[in-house]
């Protein structure tokens, strides 16, 4: 991309969506679940720049390569039809999950992550009478065997981010490094890659296989990060800024998102 | 020889309903809260079934929440039950957090592979490697069985049938003998995994309509057995290419559901003693209008 005038107002979603889009290689295929407005602007956006050959699948209505031209806030909306070019009912998405041809990547958050990069949707406490009942597990445990999983959060704190989650719905590296290999896992699939939050991203250390704090988004420090994280991350002793969106990918994400709906999620 | 008519299958509201009965393992459609038949589960809990076993979709909105808050559900087959991008369904997070609510922990893939083996008349069907991983299987042994597999010897984890007695879905249309074209995502298995089916529909269609357009049909007309016509039958969610979901109502619906007092005045309001027309009504005509997609 030939303009490298980086934005200076944006929204912590923007400069998520701007992060997880130059992740995206061109040729692959990816496939988010419900409420995933960030994941589909960085796909949208990716399309748009480096990777023109890029798929992606929007499980929750079936789409494929949805040319909606806007942000809307349900994905399970059938409007994510608008100009797709196929359907794939979710049955066969699930069979396809398992087949490394098919999707390269895909996305989820919840309502706890730890420091292995698992990840909790289902509850926190007795299962018949729990402190909290999350939603449920849906889609993560299938999407956490692609080949590469982004999680991402519309909050960081304590409470999000924690030592060891009560329930793992979506398998991360579950107790460290042998954790996806003791549980069976598909030789193909590297694991959690990234957690990007609305403050910082982290990725996994190589040995350890724990969270480590990988950029910081200017105006956020690591101070701050260490103090909203509810598990001790591996901090370097040099934590560069995260990129921010340039003006060209700003201008992209603005103009896909015309009902302002990204600065409303995090 | 004598010549008998071919069937035709639409039926009253309260005759589809008298089909459910207390104590039932029914099957309700929907992705979150679209294309789910929401004023079916409206005349559920205006009924006062009990007792009720629910297996949804894979993802479960507005139609299970108004069950279980309105007294309907004992127990649910969950591999996810929220309000999409609104968040918490809170008569289900209530429910489950008291412990009135039985919840059977699923994931999509277990839930959905059940329907499958149902669908497909087989004794099981295995989950992929990597499963093991996952905590679901503990939470859950009655489903989740861990067995070698004879071919490999490797631990695989499998889940059985799951046969509901009744699937009950909303679709945008369908002819009288029950073929629709349903551009939801899960509901050429769920209605083929159960014993009986009912549509209610947004509009019949001459089945000159389904001919035209057959390699598009999901559900099969041998299947069903009742078919409802019911104006925006999915409102507060979307049907496809119909309306939208509504937005406000959702977000009132979700106020009103945190507590108890609060959520008998909304259906003090929508539900106990309406028909759908007054439903509608309470809603307001206005705002219905401007869900139309087109």
């Amino acid at each position: 991309m030939a303009a490298t005038r980086h934005a200076k107002e944006y929204c912590p979603a923007e400069i998520m969506a701007a992060f997880l889009s130059r992740d995206m290689r061109d040729g692959e295929m990816g496939v988010f679940g419900a409420f995933s407005q960030i994941p589909w602007a960085a796909c949208q956006l990716a399309q748009a720049t480096h990777a023109p050959n890029l798929w992606f699948v929007c499980g929750p209505s079936a789409a494929i390569n949805s040319k909606l031209p806007k942000l809307i806030w349900s994905v399970s909306d059938n409007r994510m039809h608008a100009g797709a070019e196929g359907r794939i009912a979710l049955d066969r998405v699930m069979d396809m999950q398992g087949n490394p041809k098919f999707f390269d990547f895909g996305f989820y958050g919840g309502f706890q992550i730890d420091k292995f990069g698992n990840l909790n949707m289902a509850y926190i406490g007795n299962q018949q009478q729990p402190k909290f009942r999350g939603p449920g597990t849906v889609g993560t445990m299938a999407t956490a065997w692609l080949n590469r999983v982004y999680l991402f959060t519309r909050a960081h704190t304590p409470r999000l981010f924690v030592d060891k989650v009560d329930f793992i719905s979506g398998p991360g590296f579950i107790d460290g490094p042998k954790g996806r290999e003791n549980a069976g896992c598909p030789a193909r699939s590297e694991g959690p890659r990234y957690i990007v939050t609305p403050i910082c991203v982290f990725d996994f250390d190589e040995e350890t296989k724990r969270a480590r704090l990988k950029s910081v988004h200017p105006g956020h420090t690591v101070e701050e990060v260490r103090s909203r994280t509810g598990f001790a991350p591996i901090i370097p002793s040099r934590v560069p800024e995260t990129v921010p969106p340039n003006e060209e990918e700003l201008a992209f994400l603005r103009e896909f998102d015309p009902e302002r709906i990204l600065p409303q999620l995090c | 020889m004598s010549k008998s008519a071919r069937r035709e299958k639409v039926v009253a509201m309260a005759e589809a309903v008298s089909m459910v009965k207390d104590g039932m393992l029914i099957s309700i459609g929907g992705n979150h809260s679209h294309e789910a038949p929401n004023a079916f589960s409206r005349e559920l809990v205006k009924r006062g079934v009990k007792d009720l076993t629910v297996v949804p979709s894979n993802a479960a909105g507005y139609q299970i929440d108004i069950l279980i808050g309105g007294g309907c559900v004992s127990t649910l087959y969950n591999s996810y039950c929220g309000l999409d991008y609104l968040g918490a369904a809170p008569n289900f997070r209530r429910f489950a957090e008291s412990g009135k609510l039985r919840v059977i922990e699923f994931d999509e893939m277990g839930l959905l592979r059940g329907l499958k083996a149902s669908a497909a008349g087989l004794a099981f069907y295995p989950m992929p490697d990597g499963f093991l991983g996952s905590d679901n299987w503990k939470a859950n042994p009655d489903f989740y069985k861990v067995i070698p597999d004879p071919f490999t010897g490797k631990k695989v984890v499998v889940v059985p049938p799951i046969r509901p007695e009744l699937y009950i879905t909303h679709v945008p249309k369908c002819d009288v003998y029950g073929n629709a074209i349903e551009p939801g995502v899960l509901d050429d298995i769920l209605h083929q995994a159960a014993n009986h089916v009912i549509l209610t529909t947004d509009e019949i269609v001459p089945i000159e309509y389904t001919q035209a357009h057959h390699t598009e049909v999901t559900i099969f007309g041998k299947f069903v057995d009742a078919i409802v016509k019911v104006p925006y039958g999915a409102h507060p969610g979307q049907c496809s290419g119909q309306y939208t979901h509504d937005d406000q109502h959702m977000r009132e619906y979700q106020a009103a559901a945190e507590d108890e007092a609060s959520f008998n005045g909304y259906l003090d309001r929508y539900v106990r003693g309406r028909t759908n027309d007054q439903y509608l009504e309470a809603v307001s005509i206005g705002r219905l209008v401007n869900l139309k997609y087109y």
